[in-house]
């Protein structure tokens, strides 16, 4: 009978059992331990569907997640977009207030070229190898961005292993920062920061939007867009469309990025040694960014007159906020009179900037 | 066609060089707009 032929537990196998279970651990750590629930859910739902067997799902040209994935991530729409409500959500005060923190955050790219460069040596291409040092930067949107372009193949894996290591930024910056300070280092307390203008605010993400796609055109798409919605947000004559941006949109693309990017992940795909090979790659990436950002620090507090914490430095990641509250909670530890967070949120902004100009120089030279 | 080698030194330089721009564009902007619009005597 030809409805018996076609169910679906006849094409079941045992990638597609083990890619469900992989689902339902993201959906459990999701749901139970709240790591990153408004990627990881849609995520592991993703999986779990683009997994079951006959759906036609992820069908090139008929697919109703095909379509969400086509037209939002490879057309490059969903990851400007979220870039369009991160902005709607950034105060640059702190950046702007010690301008000198930007630099940690270009430092904390240094696992992202280290990762590149070892990942080639292991013999992944140029691009994917962009592909994977990218996750160094823990930005997952800007990891979606050029995975989209230069390594689609990884995209699923290199998305899940950024939001995983941005999940895991208290597990796994802490001892590195405990490794490479010493217990007076992580009690320095930072000079009070100067108070911003309001002008400041407004006449800087026009600055940097001209300044960053000038020296590197190819980060448009994200800058603009990330610059776009801080100037909503500081401008305060666009209070609707700095809460739509805020809101409604982004929690309308987040959901059609999670569930497009766990649909990538087919068992043919994501079962495979290299993909697990990504995930230690991309958590060195991340290890090595975390420990350039907080050495830079150290080196920069042999020149200057007022100190910097040096924890500050691996929130030099772009892990917006996590990684600044993980160098505010070290710190407090050491100090408990040591409030660091607003310090952290400068080098953490930074991280932001510095992944999206690092992207925007592997899509240059390699796309 | 580009190197690793290329890449890897082209990134770090063209990150530092985007961020010391940006650096200094936000100190002239903490010159140009940093201060607060002085307030006229009643």
């Amino acid at each position: 009978m030809a409805f018996f032929d076609q169910l679906g537990i006849l094409s079941v196998t045992w990638g597609s059992v083990a890619m469900w279970l992989i689902a339902l651990t993201l959906i459990y750590l999701a749901i139970s331990k709240q790591y990153e629930p408004l990627l990881l859910l849609p995520i592991g739902f993703g999986i779990l569907v683009a997994n079951l067997p006959l759906t036609g799902l992820m069908e090139p040209g008929e697919g109703l997640i095909w379509r969400f994935y086509h037209y939002g991530v490879e057309w490059e729409v969903i990851p400007p977009l979220i870039f369009l409500g991160l902005g709607a959500h950034t105060d640059f005060g702190p950046l702007l207030s010690q301008p000198r923190l930007i630099f940690l955050g270009a430092a904390a790219q240094g696992g992202v070229y280290v990762t590149f460069f070892a990942a080639h040596a292991f013999g992944f291409t140029l691009a994917e190898s962009a592909t994977i040092g990218i996750i160094g930067g823990a930005d997952g949107p800007t990891t979606i961005f050029l995975a989209a372009h230069l390594a689609p193949h990884l995209l699923g894996a290199c998305a899940v292993a950024a939001y995983s290591y941005m999940a895991l930024v208290p597990i796994i910056q802490p001892p590195i920062m405990r490794f490479l300070t010493t217990e007076k280092e992580r009690a320095i307390k930072m000079k009070k920061s100067r108070k911003v203008t309001t002008r400041e605010k407004v006449i800087f993400p026009l600055v940097a939007t001209v300044v960053i796609v000038l020296l590197v055109p190819a980060s448009a798409p994200l800058i603009a867009m990330f610059m776009l919605g801080n100037l909503f947000r500081e401008s305060k004559v666009v209070e609707r469309l700095t809460d739509t941006t805020q809101n409604a949109l982004m929690n309308i693309v987040t959901i059609f990025l999670g569930l497009s990017v766990g649909a990538t992940m087919s068992a043919e795909n994501f079962l495979r040694a290299d993909v697990l090979f990504i995930f230690a790659l991309g958590l060195v990436a991340f290890a090595i960014s975390t420990a350039s950002g907080l050495l830079l620090a150290k080196l920069m507090n042999l020149f200057t007159k007022d100190k910097i914490n040096p924890l500050v430095g691996a929130a030099g990641v772009s892990a917006v906020p996590m990684a600044a509250r993980v160098a505010h909670r070290v710190g407090a530890e050491a100090n408990k009179k040591n409030y660091l967070l607003m310090f952290a949120m400068g080098p953490n902004l930074a991280g932001v900037i510095g992944t999206v100009i690092a992207a925007g120089i592997f899509l240059t030279m390699l796309g | 066609m580009n190197t690793a080698f290329d890449v890897f030194i082209n990134g770090i330089a063209g990150v530092f060089t985007g961020i010391a721009v940006l650096y200094v564009m936000m100190k002239i902007l903490a010159v140009t707009a940093g201060r607060p619009p002085s307030v006229p005597p009643d």
